[in-house]
């Protein structure tokens, strides 16, 4: 059931299928694409800030950043978390930073990107329910 | 290497994860501050009460 479409909404009044996996897959490869493509601009531009602030000060701490090699589920998790991160997973791979745990800070850095992946991933969840109809 | 204190990086957490939660789940402009400002207490308000009450055990 679509949602009333608020007087502060320019966007799309009635979604469709197409158009909330288009904003889905915007969404997840880069932060606020989806809803900038659902015009929804404001909530676009918080999102990529906060979601590239979170990736950006997770490499800059020389968090871990997992890849497909894990060793124990709990890895598996941190790698999916990751991989949420869309487009900013592969850049910061190819950074090459080399984590440092036995530190802090490399801990928080860790634990920065997995949050900005699963966030983004909430983000391209709610893109996707934008462009389907299904919220406002 | 780059340092940043335990604080810093909870106040840059607990910023960033509240206002994405806000701009997701509440409609309005005035309802989503007041959600992330809410958010954001309740993250380092919880995490200061949380070390206080394990500074007794914590040496």
């Amino acid at each position: 059931m679509s949602g009333p479409a608020g007087s502060n909404s320019p966007s799309v009044s009635r979604g469709s299928w197409l158009l909330g996996v288009s904003a889905f897959l915007a969404g997840w490869l880069v932060p606020g694409l989806g809803h900038a493509l659902l015009r929804r601009w404001t909530r676009a531009g918080v999102f990529l800030i906060s979601i590239v602030s979170l990736a950006a000060a997770g490499v800059w701490l020389h968090g871990k950043i997992y890849d497909a090699h894990a060793a124990d589920p709990f890895e598996w998790l941190g790698y999916l978390a990751d991989l949420g991160a869309g487009v900013l997973y592969p850049v910061a791979q190819q950074m090459h930073v080399i984590p440092d745990l036995s530190r802090a800070p490399g801990d928080y850095g860790t634990r920065f990107f997995a949050a900005a992946g699963a966030l983004n991933l909430l983000c391209a969840f709610d893109a996707y329910a934008i462009g389907t109809g299904r919220k406002d | 290497m780059p340092s940043i204190s335990h604080f810093a990086a909870m106040t840059l957490f607990a910023a960033a994860a509240s206002a994405t939660l806000a701009f997701h789940s509440r409609p309005t402009n005035r309802e989503r501050f007041l959600y992330a400002l809410k958010t954001f207490v309740m993250f380092v308000g919880g995490a200061i009460l949380i070390a206080w009450l394990l500074y007794p055990i914590s040496r």
